[in-house]
């Protein structure tokens, strides 16, 4: 089976490595899932280029953070999960290989009569987006959120979850021309940042008739946090999820301190595993529901096989609209 | 009297006059205080200098948000005071003057002792009674840890800190001011670093790697991050300045990995909070404590009303070119 391997820092030609290596078999509570398709998302490249995120000591290493496969072994003792079942294996486990052993308990049941794409996102960023929405932000039906990059893979998702729960969203992106398309996904407002607090603010406030906004989520960092803070009514929150852009939030003394803001960082991984393992297989199986029928939602720029991760890498370095997934039923370039 | 009166913005050598005004005279349920010591806070200056956010809502208009003095009239209907009463006016009577005349039910009664540190309780008491009560349900021996340790704020939060129990870790950025916290009753002082990480294990050794429930920040700008790694898993950053003048830089690795949360501190809605008995009462306590010594500010300089430019300029100094608070004394 094949397997892509983090082996160094740099050009993604050179840091990985395909490799073809004997199947695993399923260790005591383990199943072996062959996955069907994975995303790249933009954390691969800076895994690839930043040691210190990913330092020399944990190489190699295999990429893949979250992904959907279907069970072809289980052990013995494994109870509850059946050969040919569709599952989410554990996030973060390493998925750009063909075939893993992971424990079963750590999987969750995914739905298996919907295309495997529709499901490539689910557990970090459908997650992250329900998380986010369910802990800080249980608002009356009606009432305002702000977030940036809303035209992402997880903010068009914060905008979906949010319509169903009945908020209403201001979407701040970086260009003109998605109002459209992000309204369409249930969007209420969408506000362009025009690169300062007080204009965005202006421009918010704009769109949303002076409305009170309480939470606000930045998924950027850097002054588009401080940007956002400046949106938020006094005593209002601000969610720092993703820290994407690289630098650290900056927030105005004064939007501290004139209007009692508070500002928070949730982290995945952090905030689910505060659940039993009861809710968080609800959780799931809601998640799996909506991404079936399409509810949640990523537009795909590209589908590559396995053999073609050096054309998905550089596609991944390359501005693009969407995700990038890897479907290991594939041995060529997809259009 | 004399007074100094802010008619514009700008350097405070020309937006700040000395003036002449008549002697004011009190009216029903008020006392006229003349002022023996009003204190220099950096909040004055950034108004002078038009700062957004601080500037006064009116001009002219006499600054000075607090001080202390003794009571030289009495309006009709004034039974709490009488002439020869030391005491403090309430926030923002505009005690940059020789006779401040403010309603009698604003003010409270003031300790004999020093009148140059007495001029310095409302603001940096009260903010520092707000930090150790509001932000954190600290325990017997939990440890504060904050920067600016050598600041006014900071060293009143030592001392109020350990009258409650507390313990504290100050952070501070000369090591020459190291031993006269430790002789105020400082913990742990450790010197700042830009890494985080290195700051945070000097904090962590010095604390003996207590978790950290509490971390005040009145540097921000890189400080608040650095204070963020340095409290522990669940534990709260309240930022109450900007010595920096930058925004307070927190990475999303930093608040999420321990679930750190970032607050802002206002003392006019901790105020807010409590009722008038309440504040009366944290007021008095300080003030006894000023009284007896134990509450001691540095001061780095107190002016006359006619040298009152050199002390603003003072003001604006920082690190060893200001050791600690300028006061004026209106009445020399």
């Amino acid at each position: 089976m094949l397997v892509l391997r983090q082996i160094g820092h740099g050009d993604p030609t050179t840091a990985l490595l395909l490799a073809d290596e004997p199947e695993p078999a399923p260790g005591p509570g383990e199943v072996v899932v062959a996955m069907e398709i994975a995303p790249l998302h933009g954390s691969e490249l800076m895994n690839l280029r930043d040691p210190t995120r990913v330092p020399p000591t944990a190489l190699p290493r295999i990429p893949g953070t979250e992904g959907v496969g279907r069970i072809v072994a289980k052990a013995a003792d494994v109870t509850g999960f059946e050969i040919g079942q569709r599952v989410f294996p554990p996030k973060y486990s390493g998925l750009l290989r063909e075939r893993v052993a992971v424990k079963a308990e750590q999987c969750y049941a995914a739905p298996g009569d919907c295309p495997a794409e529709n499901l490539a996102i689910v557990y970090t960023m459908g997650l992250t987006a329900w998380l986010l929405l369910e802990d800080y932000a249980k608002l009356p039906a009606g009432s305002w959120i702000v977030h940036d990059a809303a035209n992402s893979s997880i903010g068009r998702i914060i905008i979906a979850l949010a319509r169903g729960r009945g908020l209403r969203t201001v979407n701040v992106v970086r260009r003109p021309g998605l109002d459209t398309a992000l309204k369409a996904l249930g969007g209420d407002a969408v506000v362009v940042d025009p690169g300062n607090a007080d204009d965005l603010a202006r421009a918010v406030a704009a769109a949303t008739n002076g409305a009170e906004i309480c939470v606000g989520l930045d998924m950027i960092g850097g002054p588009l946090a401080g940007r956002i803070a400046r949106c938020l009514a006094p005593g209002g929150t601000l969610v720092l999820y993703g820290g994407t852009g690289g630098a650290a939030a900056e927030i105005d003394f004064m939007d501290l301190h004139r209007r009692d803001l508070t500002v928070t960082g949730m982290g995945l991984s952090r905030a689910f595993n505060r659940r039993s393992a009861g809710e968080k297989a609800a959780i799931m199986a809601e998640l799996g529901r909506l991404a079936a029928r399409g509810v949640i939602a990523t537009p795909i720029a590209a589908v590559y096989g396995l053999r073609d991760y050096r054309s998905a890498f550089a596609h991944l370095a390359r501005e693009h609209a969407g995700k990038i997934l890897i479907a290991f039923d594939r041995t060529r370039d997809a259009p | 009297m004399r007074a100094l009166q802010q008619i514009g913005y700008g350097d405070p050598a020309t937006a700040v006059r000395l003036v002449e005004l008549p002697d004011p005279v009190p009216g029903a349920g008020e006392v006229v205080i003349r002022m023996e010591a009003a204190a220099v806070h950096l909040a004055d200056i950034k108004n002078f200098l038009g700062e957004r956010d601080f500037r006064a809502k009116t001009l002219p208009r006499i600054p000075g948000y607090e001080g202390v003095g003794r009571i030289v009239a009495t309006g009709a209907g004034v039974s709490d005071f009488k002439t020869g009463d030391r005491v403090f006016p309430w926030w923002g009577a505009g005690t940059f003057a020789e006779l401040v005349c403010t309603p009698a039910a604003n003010v409270m009664p003031a300790p004999e002792g020093d009148a140059v540190q007495l001029s310095l309780m409302l603001v940096n008491g009260m903010t520092a009674v707000i930090l150790l009560e509001d932000f954190a349900d600290l325990g017997p021996a939990d440890w504060v840890v904050q920067n600016g340790a050598n600041s006014n704020c900071g060293r009143y939060i030592v001392v109020l800190a350990k009258a409650r129990g507390l313990r504290t870790c100050n952070i501070v950025r000369r090591p020459e001011v190291m031993a006269d916290l430790t002789a105020l009753g400082a913990d742990a002082v450790v010197l700042d670093d830009p890494d985080p990480a290195i700051l945070a294990t000097r904090v962590a050794e010095a604390t003996g790697g207590a978790p950290l429930k509490l971390g005040l920040d009145m540097v921000a700008g890189t400080a608040t991050g650095r204070m963020a790694r340095c409290v522990g898993s669940g534990g709260t950053v309240v930022n109450y300045g900007f010595i920096s003048g930058e925004p307070c830089k927190i990475h999303f690795t930093e608040m999420f990995q321990k679930e750190v949360t970032l607050k802002g501190m206002s003392a006019g809605r901790g105020m807010a909070k409590r009722n008038r008995d309440d504040l009366r009462a944290i007021y008095t306590r300080l003030a006894a404590m000023i009284a007896d010594g134990r509450l001691k500010a540095a001061i780095a300089g107190t002016y006359t009303l006619d040298r009152a430019h050199e002390a603003f300029a003072h003001a604006l100094k920082t690190g060893a070119e200001r050791d600690g608070k300028i006061v004026l004394l209106p009445n020399g």
